[in-house]
């Protein structure tokens, strides 16, 4: 009788003990791959995870360096220094975002000018409600901007555009204004903006051709927050006077006004937000190579921290899932080594008559692996089809809890909570939208279920072996004795 | 011409007191052997040593006039002789069929139906068989291996006396008609009577 036919009369014919060893072999390598599978999930997890919380830097002036600093008054009583080194300009935003890995910036600048129509009227203002009270009729606060979608204001949906369109990264010579403010000048989308800066504004003078810097109108907002407004709210507070135009035309402008003065212009700060944060350091590596940028007088600043705190999160509960796989194949494995140790002391009668048949005991022991080796396909196959629906289902849950926890970090950074808000001190750091995580793919590789089909069929394997060792110690004679 | 020899066969167990002191005997196809001896004398021992369960401490088991130690303990017991054992001996997870299958040579079936098992029960799991079933069920296996050589350890030991008579019965018409050497180990000298030759197992020497 062929070996092979004696393996399968064995694991058909004692059906309870295969039942067994099979429930245990597929318990086992069901958890272990489900535990693979959340592992790879939980990592594709984190990568997503990470782009949402996402992670920025700043890129400064360093307006406290000494050596940037020079006089501006200084008699015995009394010093004053400027800041008279580079600025940050339109040439390096180009500049840092040709590093690879950036994916968008955001420059502002807040300034005050007079608004004028196209045929050169002075604008009205719209009112606050308490009697008006300024000297500066025509003045409103201009928000300068590379793209609106990260002023704060737009982010948050405080404002709206409910016409025309926002101003982004390519926009130049483009403005946005208020629906009162568009009303009450009767101006529309298509018609001229001119910003005017004068002594009256600026309080020094700026010359004749330098004053004026003119925009056309790409948007209507409305306000959908409530503002905080009283008697001593001037005019230009007001959010319905408040006029958003593109940074990349406002800065030269602004340049052209101060040039006089020797007192450069540029934006205080530009943020940049990162592909993947947890490439930042390399990132910032590549950026500072750029000598194209005065890093004498620029300086960076990097806010990792939600990306950092998720990525301990998810690397303790890697660790979690890690110790859970090693805790069941050490748990199934033991339990394994069992069984089959005490299933060969059940059979060393059946080894004894074998031996007293004429079998060899290699060939004893071959019937001995190739009855686990196909108990544990059997399992194995079985696995693949269990773990496959359970990684399906611990992948929804997963996704769910990715976006759950994502979402809360989108609430935390959201400053408008529907309370009444104040123009005067919003903060103005800028808002980076987070693309939300539609698919989280759970699956099991073909490669993942090869390893651990080769690491399970070894492992049995070695227990058959281990078990089968009382095979070789069997002396063939101990039957007539041990069992008449 | 003898077709197994026991050439000055000494066994121990501890190495000091032998169980077998001085074996020298032969055996011829074609005959039936009983072996008597009381309990604890060491008749098992001289038939595992005969049918290479074990080998002598000193002297020689020859197989056909050639060392059985030569070919092999395993293959003297694979192609050479066969056991029938007084506890049958049966591996439980297979029939009847499948039992003698495992050393078959010959068709199991046709052996087992001329032992007087019917078609049904040779396909019946053994442990569902009695006990003198059983035995016909170890010898068929013997049978069908072709063996020259049949080895017998109290084969009726378990089995009452007429099943005894019949399984004896058998065992003499596998030597005188089918030419094996048969022997068969007693402590029954009425069953012993049976035999063509009777030796005697007395204080490690065999007598006849
Ligand atoms: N494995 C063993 N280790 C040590 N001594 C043994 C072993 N097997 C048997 N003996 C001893 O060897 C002697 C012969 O034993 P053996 O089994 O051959 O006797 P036996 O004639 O077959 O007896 P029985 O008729 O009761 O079966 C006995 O004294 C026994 O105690
Ligand atoms: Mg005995």
């Amino acid at each position: 009788m062929h070996v092979l036919k004696r393996t399968l009369l064995y694991v058909s014919r004692k059906w309870h003990q295969s039942l067994i060893l099979f429930l245990v072999l597929l318990v086992v390598s069901t958890s272990v791959l489900t535990g693979f599978a959340i592992l790879h999930a939980s990592h594709t997890a984190a990568a997503n995870l990470r782009r949402q919380l996402g992670g920025t830097f700043r890129l400064e002036t360093d307006t406290d360096n000494p050596a940037h600093r020079k006089n501006l008054v200084s008699t015995d009583q009394y010093s004053a220094t400027y800041y008279a080194g580079d600025v940050l300009d339109n040439d390096d935003i180009d500049e840092v975002m040709k590093t690879s890995g950036i994916s968008e910036y955001s420059a502002s600048i807040e300034a005050v000018a007079n608004l004028k129509s196209g045929d050169g009227a002075y604008y009205d203002l719209v009112e606050n409600g308490h009697g008006s009270h300024t000297s500066f009729p025509h003045m409103a606060a201009i928000g300068a901007w590379s793209s609106l979608e990260q002023c704060p204001y737009f982010a948050n949906h405080l404002l709206e555009v409910t016409q025309g369109e926002l101003i982004t990264d390519d926009g130049t010579g483009q403005a946005v204004v208020s629906r009162e403010l568009a009303m009450l000048n009767r101006v529309e989308i298509g018609d001229k903006l001119t910003l005017e800066i004068n002594r009256e504004v600026v309080g020094f003078e700026v010359p004749a051709k330098r004053q004026q810097c003119t925009f056309e109108i790409v948007g209507i907002f409305d306000i959908r927050g409530e503002q905080q407004i009283n008697q001593y709210t001037l005019s230009r507070q007001l959010l319905q006077n408040r006029v958003f135009v593109d940074a990349r035309t406002m800065l030269p402008f602004l340049r052209g006004c101060t040039e006089e003065l020797g007192m450069p212009v540029g934006y205080d700060e530009i943020t940049f937000s990162v592909d993947d944060p947890a490439e930042m350091d390399s990132i910032l590596q590549s950026l500072q190579e750029n000598e194209a940028i005065n890093w004498e007088c620029f300086k960076i600043t990097v806010d990792n921290a939600g990306y950092q705190g998720a990525e301990s999160a998810l690397k303790s509960m890697d660790g979690g899932i890690r110790g859970m796989i090693f805790a069941i194949a050490a748990v199934g494995g033991g339990a394994l080594v069992l069984l089959l140790g005490i299933w060969a002391k059940s059979r060393i009668h059946e080894t004894g008559i074998l031996l007293a048949l004429g079998r060899s005991k290699g060939e004893i022991l071959v019937q001995r692996l190739a009855e686990s080796a196909l108990i544990a396909l059997l399992a194995l196959g079985a696995s693949w089809v269990c773990s496959g629906m359970a990684a399906n289902e611990v992948g929804n849950r997963l996704l769910a809890q990715v976006n759950r926890q994502s979402g809360e970090e989108t609430k935390k950074d959201s400053q408008y909570s529907g309370m009444p808000f104040s123009a005067a001190d919003f903060d103005l750091t800028p808002v980076f939208s987070a693309p939300k995580v539609e698919e989280l793919d759970v699956e099991l590789s073909g490669d993942m279920f090869a390893s651990v089909c080769a690491a399970e069929l070894l492992i049995v394997l070695l227990c058959a072996g281990t078990a089968g060792i009382s095979v070789m110690k069997t002396k063939p004679k101990a039957i007539l004795t041990e069992y008449e | 011409m003898s077709i197994l020899k026991t050439c000055n066969v000494k066994y121990t167990y501890d190495g000091k007191k032998p169980v077998l002191k001085n074996i020298s005997a032969e055996f011829e196809a074609g005959k039936i052997y009983a072996i008597l001896g009381t309990s604890g004398c060491g008749k098992t021992t001289l038939l595992s040593l005969l049918g290479g369960l074990d080998s002598p401490s000193e002297g020689r088991v020859l197989f056909r006039e050639e060392d059985i130690l030569k070919g092999g303990l395993a293959g003297h017991r694979k192609h050479n002789v066969a056991f029938v054992f007084q506890s049958y001996n049966l591996i439980d997870y297979m029939t009847a069929v499948e039992n003698v299958a495992l050393t078959a040579k010959l068709a199991p079936l046709p052996v087992l139906e001329r032992l007087g098992l019917t078609k049904e029960e040779a396909r019946r799991n053994v442990l569902k068989l009695s006990g003198g079933q059983q035995q016909r069920v170890a010898i068929a296996r013997a049978l069908a291996s072709d063996a020259g050589v049949i080895l017998a350890d109290e084969p009726t030991g378990n089995l009452d006396e007429d099943t005894a008579a019949e399984i004896m019965d058998i065992l003499r018409e596998c030597a005188h008609e089918r030419k094996k050497c048969v022997i068969v180990v007693t402590h029954s000298i009425d069953l012993a009577q049976q035999a063509d030759v009777i030796f005697r197992l007395k204080k490690g020497e065999l007598v006849l």
